[in-house]
C-alpha cells in the first residue's frame, strides 16, 4: 500500500494502519539498522519500536498532517528517526543525555548537540521513567484514556468504575499526582519547573 | 527547559502514549513469533505426513518386489507357457498383457467348450486360477503392494488349486 494511504488511514484514527505499517518496514528497518550500524537483533527491535512510538506520537499530536508524506517517505521517515534515535543513544554514552521522540519531529534528522536539547532529553528522560513507575489503577486508567483513546463510558466498563463521571475524577486525580511526581522526580535531578 | 504545567501534562501525556506503543508493539512481535512457529509446525507436520507416505509407500513396494521376484512361477504346477517366459525374462508388462489376452480366450473357451468332459473343464478352471496367481505375481513385481495383496487374499479364500501358493507369498509379505 502506498503510504500517504497508512498516513491518511493513521491520522484518521484506524488502530490496524499501525499495526501494518509496523509490520510492513519492521523487517526493513532491522536489516537496514544492523547493517548500518552493526546493531544486534533486539537493539534493532528496540530502535523500531522507539521509532515507530514517535511516528505515532507525531501523528496523535497532529505533527503530520494528511498527505503530508508523499509515497516511499514514510519509509525513509522511519528509518531516519531509527537513525537519529541509535546517534543520539550513542552520544548518550559519552554525554549525560537521552532519546526525546519530540525532537526527532523539531529537529528532523539533525543531532542535537547543544547544552539546551541535552537538557531537555534528560528531562524527558525523568518525565519516561515517572510513567513507567505509575501504579494501578491510574496506569490502565490513563493507558485506556490517552493511548487507547477510550470514552469515559468505555473506561468505566472495562474497569467496573459506577459511571463515566467516577472515571473522568479519577483520570483528574490520576494526572494530578502524575504531575506532582514528575514535578518531584525533576527536582531530585536539579530541574524545578516553574 | 519545561516552562509550564501545561507542557509537563502534554510530555506526560507522549510518554504514556510512547509507553502504550511499545506495550502494543511488543504484543505484536509476541503475535508474530506465534503466527510464524505455527506456520513452521504445521510445514514440517506437512512434510514428515509426506515423507512418512513416501516413505512407506517406498518400502512396502521394495517388499512386494522382493517376494515377487523370489517366486519362481515355473516352480509347482506351472510353468512352460509364454507368460511364465516372459515372467522369467522380468518382461512384467508383456506379461501382464499376455495374462489379459489369455483371459479372454479361455472365457471364450468355458462359455463355448470344445468338449463337455468333466476334466476338460475342471483343467480350463485350474489354468484360469494359474492366470488370477500369475497376474497377481505380475502386481507384486510392479511394487503394487495393497492390489497384489487383495489378489492374493481372494485366491486364498477362494480355495482353489493355487491357494497354498497364494498363502505362502501373503506369509513372505
Amino acid at each position: 500500500m502506498a503510504d500517504k494511504k497508512y498516513i491518511n488511514r493513521l491520522i484518521d484514527g484506524d488502530a490496524r494502519a499501525f499495526d501494518e505499517i509496523y509490520y510492513a518496514y519492521k523487517d526493513l528497518f532491522i536489516g537496514v539498522l544492523r547493517k548500518s550500524y552493526g546493531h544486534d537483533y533486539d537493539h534493532a527491535i528496540d530502535l523500531y519500536h522507539r521509532a515507530m512510538a514517535a511516528l505515532d506520537n507525531n501523528v496523535r499530536r497532529g505533527r503530520i498532517k494528511h498527505d503530508e508524506l508523499p509515497d516511499e517517505k514514510l519509509k525513509a521517515y522511519i528509518i531516519n528517526t531509527g537513525k537519529w534515535i541509535s546517534l543520539n543513544d550513542h552520544r548518550k554514552r559519552q554525554t549525560p543525555m537521552t532519546f526525546d521522540t519530540e525532537m526527532v519531529f523539531r529537529k528532523g534528522n539533525s543531532i542535537a548537540d547543544d547544552e539546551a536539547d541535552a537538557e531537555r532529553s534528560e528531562q524527558l528522560s525523568i518525565i519516561r521513567k515517572t510513567v513507567l513507575e505509575m501504579k494501578m489503577p491510574c496506569s490502565q486508567l490513563l493507558d485506556l484514556a490517552i493511548y487507547e483513546r477510550k470514552t469515559h463510558e468505555e473506561i468505566a466498563a472495562i474497569m467496573g468504575y459506577a459511571s463515566a463521571q467516577s472515571v473522568a475524577n479519577q483520570r483528574h486525580r490520576c494526572m494530578d499526582k502524575l504531575v506532582s511526581f514528575a514535578k518531584s522526580n525533576l527536582k531530585k535531578s536539579g530541574y524545578d519547573l516553574r | 527547559m519545561i516552562s509550564d504545567n501545561e507542557e509537563l501534562i502534554e510530555l506526560l501525556e507522549d510518554a504514556i502514549v510512547e509507553k502504550g506503543a511499545i506495550a502494543h508493539m511488543q504484543d505484536l512481535d509476541r503475535r508474530q513469533k506465534r503466527h510464524r512457529r505455527i506456520w513452521f509446525s504445521s510445514v514440517a507436520a506437512a512434510a514428515a505426513c509426506i515423507i512418512l507416505f513416501f516413505g512407506v509407500s517406498l518400502k512396502l513396494g521394495h517388499d512386494a518386489r522382493t517376494v515377487g521376484y523370489a517366486f519362481n512361477p515355473v516352480d509347482g504346477q506351472m510353468g512352460g507357457s509364454e507368460i511364465t517366459a516372459l515372467m522369467r525374462n522380468y518382461q512384467i508388462a508383456e506379461a501382464r498383457d499376455a495374462i489379459t489376452e489369455a483371459r479372454e480366450k479361455l472365457a471364450q473357451e468355458i462359455d463355448n467348450p470344445s468338449s463337455s468332459d468333466p476334466e476338460y473343464m475342471e483343467q480350463l478352471s485350474i489354468d484360469s486360477q494359474e492366470l488370477d496367481l500369475l497376474e497377481a505375481v505380475c502386481l507384486l513385481r510392479e511394487g503394487r503392494y495393497f492390489k497384489a495383496k487383495k489378489a492374493l487374499q481372494q485366491i486364498v479364500k477362494d480355495n482353489g488349486a493355487f491357494a497354498s501358493e497364494a498363502q505362502s507369498l501373503l506369509e513372505a509379505l
